[in-house]
């Protein structure tokens, strides 16, 4: 799995690629933590290049929710497609964090300015 | 789905694949992948594929985490086509009884601040398993699921 950052204003988006299962994903709270270390809570996480996730990947979107959600910041998650998906909608964790087609609607959403 | 209380009387025409790997998280990718080779070649899609590896890796991590006080330890993994068109897979191991489906926990719901971020795998094994049951035989948990191709939200 590969994780890179870029910034839009006052959102940082987190592009991953690859597959999020029980090996990966905790290079997901890793790499937010670092985000957050620097005080920033406003992120978007951009799953347009994830193919697979399982439960361990969705605990993971569970934390960095909670964690962004203590610090009133803002969090989206844009892009998913087939099985990732399913899954969110399966679990009912895109009911707890906001979805959105698309990276320009979630920024929409998500910035504050 | 539902829950199997007696095994049935399967037809199997594909009696083909199995397998054995230790009890730790770094060979479950072996077993995924050779689900995935058994799967497409009895007809999955790449998306019922990805379904199926989700089913198997949540069993497996479970049994890694519970089943087993130490790794050195094994699981064997048996995989059959059933004459529906859907695949019966069988893993069973020696640790301690442990039944993941005793976990009843559902789907999640409410505000983030509040949500459980356990017991979610399970769940959807059984959200996309047609059947799954759970036995202790001979010092073995024994689990038994089986995949169609319609799994998941889409039956």
């Amino acid at each position: 799995m590969e994780i890179h950052f870029s910034k839009k204003d006052d959102v940082t988006i987190v592009n991953v690629k690859g597959r999020i299962d029980i090996v990966t994903s905790n290079q997901l709270s890793l790499r937010c933590g670092e985000l957050f270390g620097k005080g920033e809570y406003n992120v978007i996480i951009n799953l347009a290049d994830v193919d697979y996730i399982s439960s361990s990947g969705l605990r993971q979107f569970l934390m960095i929710g909670k964690e962004i959600d203590s610090a009133n910041g803002k969090f989206g998650i844009c892009s998913l497609n087939g099985m990732v998906k399913e899954v969110f909608t399966m679990s009912g964790v895109d009911s707890l964090i906001n979805v959105y087609p698309d990276e320009a609607e979630a920024l929409q959403a998500v910035s504050c300015n | 789905m539902c829950i199997l209380m007696k095994p049935k009387p399967f037809k199997l025409f594909h009696a083909i694949d199995i397998m054995k790997i230790e009890a730790k998280i770094e060979p479950i990718a072996s077993a995924l992948d050779e689900l995935s080779i058994f799967a497409r070649n009895n007809g999955f899609s790449a998306d019922q594929i990805l379904k199926i590896q989700l089913v198997l890796e949540e069993i497996l991590v479970n049994i890694v985490h519970h089943a087993y006080q130490s790794t050195d330890e094994y699981i064997e993994l048996e995989y059959n086509g059933i004459d529906d068109g859907s695949i019966l897979i069988t893993i069973s191991d020696r640790g301690v009884a442990f039944d993941p489906l005793g976990n009843n926990l559902g789907k999640l719901e409410g505000h983030i601040a509040d949500a459980r971020v356990g017991g979610l795998g399970i769940y959807l094994v059984k959200e996309i398993a047609q059947d799954v049951n759970y036995e202790r035989v001979d010092g073995k948990n024994i689990l038994t699921l089986i995949i169609g191709k319609q799994n998941g939200t889409d039956s």
